[in-house]
């Protein structure tokens, strides 16, 4: 029973792109290995400190499949919150998020970034990555190349000073784990 | 005569210039044109007489009528004449005149008209697709977004002086695009500009313009997966050297791409703030939808409309737009009713016409549809009607969207503190004895050229279009009349010229009183704004020549035998008396007045009646010797 086993982790770890165990920068939790880090298809993340239910995609850049980007999108009462993380190399391994820039977006460093948005086409706010704060992170744990599906989390500071009283001047995205499959566009 | 101001031609008929025929099909393809023609459309400046149009669109034998509300001479040597289609079902109509090329649009009821120059004496009369598209988030939402302050509402009559640069920034695939749809990017600029201050105009927002400016920069880096968010953010740093070049206050991003629900995207600001002012709007909607009015509304921090108003929007606060939802005399509650005749405000938001949903109207509610849905050219504004129906609300669900524009329009103009040199004018209430018409000159900022001294002209006449029919009135930075040269319409053009002889110069249409002109309330309150004069009664004596060209002006009348008892007082606009005298007989009934010693300029002979009454007649000396 033990050799079926040793078969069958085998067997996975040739469909899955190997990951190495190398020590993240900016990492506390252990590395799950062989349990899904949450259900496919789905992301879990808390906002300031709260549960953000929001709905999340991820899609390969275009005729790239080297690179994917997440997007995730909620309401909070009826403004629209517009989460994305780009530029993330479609390979295991551990990224600092930085802030994003005219011409940063293609160097394989993820950035993100939040808008709040009323009723389609009012930006009341964007909230982009204060770099100021340090652990500021997204890890891939696995990646299957065959499937297109990407396990990994992610931990993001953002800040946005705003007018709006009753918007927040930062947000906080921690504890985040994601286990989606990407699309192709 | 007004069914040639179209002249139509086939495909076949007609001699294309290079590029044309390609263009032709383009549009013939896109999804967004219901019809293309080829045309030959009448100059507006020789068709128009007063100010009033009349024309055919072809194929269809109904007649519109257009009174002109907005001529101006734009500082690119463009000349514009934008007006109001007074005839059943009501509109808009644009036409520009820039190069050499004409350039325009007709909104007609639900049909807008796009006019793009193929070459200097033919266009295409495009008929736009503006079938309801679906895009989602229009329904009403239940839960109400947090607001910032109340809605304090007090009307905004703030009338300071405001020229707002907003520059475009187009992607070079971008150009390409506009270029051939439109035959010219500086044409659909002036297009985009125009509808802003047309609405500006209809909404009662006065002394307040958007001058607008262009340019291509490439190399953007848009977002993977186009997202309209990201992209606007990136867009403000993106924009940076070019707004500081331009001098420009609020930024536009033109680009090619087609992004997913949206037509524009804008920042909100809740009060002026030089960082968001930033907006994304896509060529397929910048015009016929007005998507650029409407986002550069936001830039303003005006909002759509209330849930009231079928939106999505319950912030109390007071820059809402406006739905008008006649549900008509004595509805049901229980059946589901066919709203027709409903129109929006420019900030308000499509709907989908499939859609049933409740409407609250004095506390009932009742299922409505919206079947009409036609963007009217206007900001909500309580103290403006459209078809006899308020566009905004001063009680309750307060919308007034001018109000906001009013408000903010000159901070906003100085979010960039370079200035180039501007004029405007205003004058004092229309109905006192006189009227004083005052420039506003702004100088450039240095080394910009338009320095001072400056020297400001002052003309009027009937059509708006100035040039040879113009007369002088005459200069100073300060005009006054003793009474109107025209009335119930005439235009005023303030001209002024620098010391390094840079002409920059504002026309606007004084509009007093129905015939006869008294001070009766117009139809459309406006805030501080043309109400009419009284000045005329039926005259007893009639002048000629006018304007005089030599040295006398000659007064008739059949009532020959009072005449020898007549005296007369010429003043000038001022009021100043100028000369007087008894005048002499040239023959029969026929005196003359000498006024050789006049120079050119607006004056008024006042004749003195024997029974002690006065008669007041102006003239004008014209001499061009």
């Amino acid at each position: 029973m033990k050799d079926l086993f040793m078969s069958i982790a085998i067997a996975l770890l040739a469909l899955t792109t190997s990951c190495s165990k190398s020590k993240p920068e900016a990492l506390v939790d252990p590395i799950p290995v062989d349990t899904a880090i949450t259900e496919l298809g789905t992301v879990s993340v808390l906002k300031n400190g709260e549960p953000w239910n929001a709905s999340f995609y991820a899609k390969y850049y275009i005729n790239n499949l080297g690179r994917f980007f997440i997007s995730g999108k909620g309401f909070n009462n009826s403004l629209e919150e517009r989460f994305s993380v780009i530029d993330i190399p479609a390979k295991c391994g551990n990224y600092l998020i930085e802030r994003s820039g005219l011409w940063n977006g293609n160097n394989n460093i993820p950035q993100a970034g939040l808008g709040i948005i009323l009723d389609l086409d009012q930006e009341l706010n964007y909230y982009s990555v204060d770099t100021t704060r340090a652990n500021q992170y997204l890890e891939i744990l696995r990646y299957d190349s065959v499937n297109h599906i990407v396990e990994g989390r992610f931990q993001t500071f953002l800040e946005g000073p705003t007018d709006y009283s009753f918007l927040p001047d930062s947000v906080a995205l921690t504890e985040g784990k994601f286990h989606l499959k990407i699309e192709k566009q | 005569m007004f069914a040639q101001f179209f002249t139509e031609y086939q495909s076949n008929q007609f001699q294309w210039p290079s590029g044309g025929l390609t263009r032709y099909q383009k549009l013939q393809d896109t999804t967004f044109s219901k019809s293309v023609k080829i045309v030959s459309t009448e100059d507006v400046r020789t068709a128009q007489s007063n100010g009033l149009l009349s024309f055919q669109l072809p194929g269809d034998t109904s007649t519109l009528q257009v009174e002109a509300s907005l001529i101006s001479e734009d500082p690119t040597t463009a000349f514009i004449w934008s007006g109001k289609i007074t005839s059943a079902p009501g509109g808009y109509v644009t036409f520009i005149y820039l190069d050499g090329k004409t350039a325009g649009f007709i909104h007609s009821g639900k049909d807008f008209y796009e006019i793009s120059p193929i070459d200097s004496n033919h266009q295409f009369l495009v008929k736009r697709n503006n079938d309801y598209n679906g895009s989602g988030g229009c329904e009403t939402e239940e839960e109400e977004p947090p607001g910032d302050d109340d809605c304090l509402y007090e009307p905004s009559d703030n009338t300071c002086p405001a020229l707002i640069t907003v520059l475009l920034i187009l992607t070079p695939e971008a150009q390409d695009s506009i270029e051939n749809k439109y035959g010219s990017v500086d044409l659909f600029a002036l297009l985009g500009q125009t509808s802003v201050n047309m609405a500006f105009w209809n909404s009662d927002i006065p002394n307040k313009e958007i001058r607008v400016k262009w340019v291509t920069k490439d190399s953007f880096p848009f977002s993977p997966g186009l997202d309209y968010v990201a992209d606007l953010t990136t867009f403000k740093t993106f924009a940076e050297p070019e707004r500081k070049d331009n001098n420009a206050d609020l930024v536009v991003f033109v680009p090619h791409v087609d992004y997913e629900e949206i037509g524009g995207y804008a920042n909100l600001p809740i009060s002026p703030d030089p960082a968001r002012a930033f907006s994304i709007v896509e060529i397929n909607y910048f015009l016929n939808e007005y998507v650029l009015a409407h986002e550069l509304g936001h830039n303003f921090g005006c909002r759509h409309n209330w849930p009231l108003d079928y939106g999505d929007d319950n912030t109390d606060v007071c820059s809402h737009g406006k739905r008008y939802i006649p549900l008509g005399p004595n509805p049901q509650q229980g059946p589901i009713h066919d709203i027709e005749g409903s129109w929006r405000t420019m900030m308000a938001i499509p709907v989908d016409p499939e859609v049933t949903f409740i409407y609250t109207f004095d506390g009932l509610d009742y299922s409505v549809k919206i079947i009409t849905n036609e963007v009217i050219l206007h900001y909500s504004n309580p103290a403006v009607s459209y078809e006899g129906e308020p566009t905004g609300r001063a009680l309750g669900k307060v919308a007034d969207n001018a109000g906001r524009i009013r408000n903010v329009g000159c901070e906003i103009s100085e979010y960039d503190d370079v200035s180039e040199l501007a004029v405007n004018f205003s004058m004092t209430d229309l109905c006192t004895d006189s009227v004083i018409f005052t420039s506003f000159i702004t100088a450039p900022t240095s080394p910009l050229p338009g320095v001072a001294p400056y020297t400001v002209y002052w003309f009027w006449n009937t059509t708006g279009i100035f040039g040879s029919s113009q007369q002088f009135l005459g200069t100073g930075d300060t005009l006054t009349l003793l009474a109107h040269p025209e009335c119930p319409v005439y235009w005023v053009k303030c001209a002024v010229v620098s010391d390094d002889n840079v002409v920059v110069s504002r026309i606007k249409k004084i509009t007093l009183a129905q015939v006869p002109c008294s001070c009766n309330e117009e139809e459309r309150p406006a805030r501080g704004r043309e109400v009419p004069k009284s000045i005329s009664k039926a005259p007893s004596f009639s002048i000629f020549p006018n304007p005089v060209a030599q040295g006398t002006l000659f007064v008739q009348t059949d009532e020959f035998l009072s005449l020898k008892t007549v005296a007369y007082k010429i003043t000038d606009v001022g009021g100043r008396e100028i000369s007087n005298g008894i005048p002499e007989t040239f023959s029969g009934s026929i005196l003359s007045v000498p006024v050789a010693g006049l120079a050119n300029g607006l004056y008024f002979l006042n004749l003195l009646l024997p029974e002690g009454t006065q008669e007041i007649h102006k003239f004008i000396i014209n001499k061009t010797y």
